[in-house]
């Protein structure tokens, strides 16, 4: 694609006044080319110039003057007369109206943004330049109130059934009590039958849940293999003139120490930086992540979006609240610490175009790169190569709803909207947006595209965020099983009992282990005449299968996992994940006792911890520096 | 979903047709002691007393679950249920293979189904058919862990982990030959590991492969240890040096379409190698059983060799006339199969060939059929279940038996006053050791000189006494 004649004309201004050399304006101008954009977009990429001179030389070269919105701010009653939508997408915003004229401040003024100009607030304008970061900053200082408002309550007020903000309907309720009712009942008049029927129950779960998962490993595994090399041979051959915006929001909460390592992976994706829409997502309150994001004089393409104290203070909440800023045709999240593989986002591309119509959203994996660093970290690893190298595929294949995992889902940006994205009182938002989009008739993907990230080195922190984790998944059952024929009519039958093992098998077992534990204890310490009234031969039979053969399935299944990533020295750790799932029943009750008692309590996880944390973020400074 | 029908539809008419054979030479008077066995002992688990507790091991578990779900629910038929269950996976391995060469191998419907047929009237399949359940579920593992062992070698993936895992698991838990197929298993595994995995961790590579086997024997030491019962079913044989040459050339004599296909590709290690490790298990197997024999029959030894055929078959080098050579092969083999049931294999394959050419042989069960008539209407009948399977599979149930578990019976064990109303032994003066222990605890039985029995019924290798209270007071 031929450069336009407007970026010509500012590349050679540029040039003429001595703010690009020779070299940069020829590779600038090739970029903007390659990459089908306007030459200030490629500039606003670059670290060459701050965006300040960026701004100044637009100022100059339309001979309009530029504004400082941190002195001068902008009336923020004049703009909330306007629509907030379409100032975002044009990037403009009114600044002061003196004798029925407005002076109109664009962050990149030019034909196109002169006619939206028009459209927007007429013909009775004066045009001035200002920096994009100023007019975001503008725009969310005057509508904060009401975003803040759609951030927290839009689903809950469109589509309450689906919003956790009740974490329990009276029906629920009801159920639940008639349940615990009868059971008590039952023990009083018929004690060892109900208790053999518990076991029943309890026994059928387990193997279930066992037989399950040797499944999903087993059809996830074989599928995913030719699918991988059809989207890497699509993703090599895409262009990138036709590559879209794509938004990546980073929220992060008190982190200022791995900022550095995100803005340095970012950077290092291959898609063009230009075309990216990068909002760190902070909370206002969180001075020193602010002043450490400001520090590091980022390029144009990365902006701060300050969300606005309120309850809950959540992760989705502050996604909510960006994604109103956002403009690409795509958005994905990540985590501060992520380091994404840098052909993900082209994949993701590809994928979308192979994929069926209906998909929305498409999960890539998660894995450490700390893996080595001690006993959780290995189990860690071993857990996550097991959940999105193994099993999610598994749950694609099958047409089970797919709970997302946190980071690295990236939407298709008008479903997300559509949708009212993440439910800012589920504590795990991105697996319950999984299950939304399949219940609403949209399909989530899996691909073989990864994130690292950090692991958790320490088993407290590790225990604040499972118990997180699986609150959330606890918020997701109770959310999608209000209605149960609903929930079969749109998932289907193997979607039901997909969903019920694996969001409500996660949380289940971690609470029931605890019981069969002690009642295995119970039998080695005082012998089987205790435990015989309790588990006819039957389902003596079936508990033992479980006992052996279920458990040493799943320990089977956590050494298979990292074979696929060739991480065979991980394997013999597999044999300790009975310590593991100690940790997990710890979680699970904190994680019950919590929901109770605080539901939407966000417990932070601390990254930063990891001695390859600091590792990263030196090769972070390092290549941050060779790149200015 | 339309195909999955379609494939059980087929596997339920492959197993009614493996049925065929098996009737066959059971009309002719064939039962091996294995089927025996396992009838028995589902019967006496699912119709027996109340009370009994078995003392045999609960091994080999996996055929001996399914037979007794089996028994549960169709409460016991005239037909040994073993037999059903070994047709079940002798269709569902034809229809496995069928599939598994169209799919993998891309052959053409023709040649797969002339390969599969040759592969299932091989007479060692025949003769494994009528084994039991045990020995086909061996077969299956086999296969399933001869698949894995290539497939990981190619391409190292969790499902070829799991092949491999689940093979071994299969054949561990169905046959007491199962644990040293298993253990046999491991120089073949280094052997056709992907140097990329081994490279990374030997150690890791190991212990996860190794990993269901060493947990499917501590299971089973563990319900041993918890239910009380030996390990093995089987004791362990006296040592033949006969045996291992015997069952050496009976394992060649499965193994020509591998071995065509080593030579085929053996500039490629990739394939070769693998490959090599499925006839070096085989070997290992079978030494292993001459230093810890449980197994007498060479030809059963050698039966696992069959699950290795389908997938050299699925690595025959892709050409258009890939099936003539193959097919002339299998021919071989199974002629070479029928000669090893005569010439190599112990009495029973002996009988089974001989049953299966039309000529009637004699079987345990129906030499007991007549004492089991004798006995019944009769109610109260001490014996000793557990060694006598055949008695218990004449009458078809349990339920007029007091068997251990039941006080009574302990007591006569113990040397405690008679109880019930009989008592039947089996009396085998060509035994070394006695094996029926209330013969061990009451020995006077054998000449009928103990006084508080009368003896009403004598065979010579049955005796059946009425007990007698007239010292009672």
């Amino acid at each position: 694609m031929a450069l336009d004649a407007e970026s010509e004309a500012i590349g050679n201004l540029l040039y003429d006044r001595g703010v690009l050399t020779d070299e940069q304006l020829d590779e600038a101008e090739d970029l903007a080319e390659a990459w089908n954009l306007g030459l200030v977009e490629v500039l606003l990429g670059k670290r060459w110039l701050k965006a300040a001179t960026i701004y100044r030389e637009l100022a100059y070269y339309y001979d309009v003057p530029l504004l400082d919105l941190s002195e001068t701010p902008a009336d923020p009653a004049l703009l909330r007369r306007y629509d907030v939508t379409e100032m975002t997408e044009a990037q403009v915003i009114p600044v002061r109206e003196e004798n029925g004229r407005l002076t109109v401040a664009a962050a990149r003024p030019g034909p196109v943004t002169l006619v939206r100009i028009i459209e927007i607030f007429g013909s009775e304008v004066d045009i001035a330049v200002a920096t994009r970061l100023d007019i975001s900053l503008a725009l969310q200082s005057a509508f904060r109130e009401e975003q803040s408002h759609e951030a927290v309550y839009g689903l809950a007020e469109t589509d309450p059934v689906m919003s956790a903000s009740n974490v329990i309907l009276p029906a629920q309720v009801v159920v639940l009590y008639g349940c615990i009712s009868l059971f008590l009942l039952g023990l009083a008049f018929a004690p060892v039958a109900t208790l053999i029927a518990l076991n029943v129950v309890m026994t059928v779960f387990y193997l279930g849940n066992f037989l399950f998962k040797a499944t999903l490993v087993w059809v996830g595994s074989e599928a995913q293999e030719r699918m991988s090399q059809a989207i890497a041979a699509e993703a090599a051959t895409l262009r990138d003139d036709e590559l879209p915006v794509y938004t990546v929001l980073v929220p992060m909460f008190r982190e200022p120490e791995v900022l550095p390592i995100l803005t340095n992976a970012l950077r290092n994706l291959d898609y063009p930086l230009a075309k990216l829409d990068i909002k760190i997502v902070l909370e206002e309150s969180d001075h020193d992540t602010i002043d450490a994001a400001r520090s590091l004089d980022l390029e144009g393409v990365f902006e701060i979006v300050l969300v606005p104290a309120s309850h809950p203070q959540t992760k989705p909440k502050a996604c909510n609240y960006a994604l109103q800023y956002a403009r690409g045709e795509f958005l994905v999240i990540f985590d501060a610490e992520d380091k994404p593989e840098p052909d993900q986002l082209k994949k993701v591309i590809a994928t979308f175009r192979q994929s069926a119509p209906n998909t929305a959203c498409v999960q890539c994996r998660l894995n450490y790169y700390n893996a080595q660093e001690n006993w959780l970290t290995r189990m860690f690893t071993l857990d996550y190569s097991l959940w999105f190298d193994l099993m999610l595929p598994g749950l694609q294949r099958l047409g089970v709803p797919i709970p997302l995992g946190g980071t690295s889902n990236h939407f298709r940006m008008d479903v997300l909207r559509q949708l009212k994205a993440w439910d800012p009182h589920n504590v795990t938002e991105d697996a319950d947006l999984g299950i939304r989009l399949t219940q609403k008739g949209y399909r989530v993907g899996v691909i073989d595209s990864t994130t690292f990230e950090e692991a958790n080195v320490s088993i407290p922190n590790w225990i604040r965020q499972r118990s997180r984790w699986i609150k959330g998944y606890m918020q997701t059952f109770l959310v999608h099983t209000r209605r149960p024929v609903h929930l079969v009519r749109t998932v289907g039958l193997s979607g039901l009992i997909g969903f019920v093992f694996f969001i409500g098998g996660t949380f289940l077992s971690g609470l029931l282990n605890p019981i069969f534990w002690g009642i295995f204890l119970i039998w080695m310490i005082f012998g089987a005449q205790v435990i015989e009234p309790y588990f006819p031969p039957a389902i003596l039979y079936m508990s033992l299968i479980n006992l052996l053969a279920g458990n040493a399935l799943l320990i089977y299944l956590t050494m298979v996992a990292p074979f696929r990533r060739r991480w065979t020295y991980l394997a013999p750790w597999g044999v300790t994940v009975v310590g593991y799932w100690v940790l997990m029943t710890i979680a699970s009750y904190k994680a019950l006792k919590q929901l109770v008692s605080n539901p939407f309590y966000w417990e932070k996880t601390q990254h930063g911890l990891s001695k390859h944390t600091a590792a990263e973020l030196k090769a972070a400074g390092d290549e941050g520096e060779a790149a200015t | 979903m339309r195909e999955l029908v379609w494939k059980i539809a087929l596997w339920l008419l492959l197993s009614a047709a493996m049925l065929l054979p098996i009737a066959w030479v059971e009309a002719h008077g064939f039962l091996s002691s294995a089927t025996i066995q396992m009838w028995a002992k589902a019967i006496v688990l699912t119709d027996g007393p109340s009370v009994f507790r078995a003392t045999d091991a609960f091994f080999p578990p996996l055929p001996f679950a399914i037979a007794l779900v089996m028994q549960v629910v169709s409460g016991g038929t005239g037909i040994p249920l073993p037999h059903v269950l070994s047709a079940a996976v002798g269709g569902l391995l034809a229809v496995a293979w069928y599939y598994n060469l169209i799919n993998r191998a891309a052959y053409d419907r023709v040649s797969a189904l002339l390969v599969v047929l040759l592969l299932v009237l091989n007479p060692v399949f025949l003769r494994a058919l009528s084994e039991g359940p045990s020995m086909m579920f061996l077969i299956l593992g086999a296969w399933l862990f001869f698949r894995g062992l290539v497939n990981i070698r190619l391409f190292g993936t969790a499902p070829d982990m799991m092949k491999v895992a689940l093979g071994l698991l299969v054949a561990t838990m169905s046959h007491e030959l199962g644990v040293l197929f298993a253990l046999a298993t491991l120089p073949a595994l280094v052997l056709a590991a992907r140097p990329s995995l081994l490279l990374v961790s030997p150690s890791g590579y190991l212990v996860s492969m190794f990993f269901p086997v060493v947990a499917a024997v501590l299971s089973l030491f563990f319900i041993s240890a918890v239910l009380k019962t030996d390990f093995f079913a089987v004791q362990l044989l006296s040592p033949d040096r006969t045996w291992a040459g015997a069952t050496f050339l009976a394992i060649l004599c499965l193994l020509p379409v591998p071995l065509m296909v080593i030579l085929r590709l053996l500039p490629q290690a990739r394939f070769s190698m693998p490959l090599a490790g499925i006839v070096l298990t085989l070997a290992g197997m079978a030494l292993l059983n001459r230093v810890y024999p449980v197994q007498p029959d060479p030809v059963l030894v050698a039966a696992p060799a069959l699950g290795a055929i389908p997938v050299a078959a699925r690595w025959w080098t892709r050409t258009s006339l890939r099936s003539t050579p193959l097919a002339a092969l299998l021919l071989l083999s199974g002629m070479l199969g029928g000669w090893a049931l005569g010439a190599l294999g112990a009495s029973e394959s002996r009988a089974w060939l001989q049953a299966a050419s039309g000529r009637t042989v004699t079987n345990s069960v129906a030499q007991a059929a007549q004492v089991a008539a004798f006995l019944r209407d009769r109610e109260e009948v001490l014996a000793d279940v557990e060694r006598h399977p055949d008695l218990v599979a004449a009458l078809g149930h349990a339920r007029n038996f007091i068997a251990a578990g039941d006080p009574a019976y302990d007591r006569v064990l113990f040397g405690g006053r008679p109880a019930g109303a009989f008592i039947v032994v089996g009396v085998d003066q060509n035994e070394p050791v006695v094996r029926d222990r209330l013969l061990r605890a009451l020995p006077r039985l054998q000449n009928n000189r103990d006084s508080r029995f009368d003896l009403v019924y004598d065979t010579g290798n049955w005796m059946v006494y009425r007990v007698n209270r007239a010292g009672d007071t």
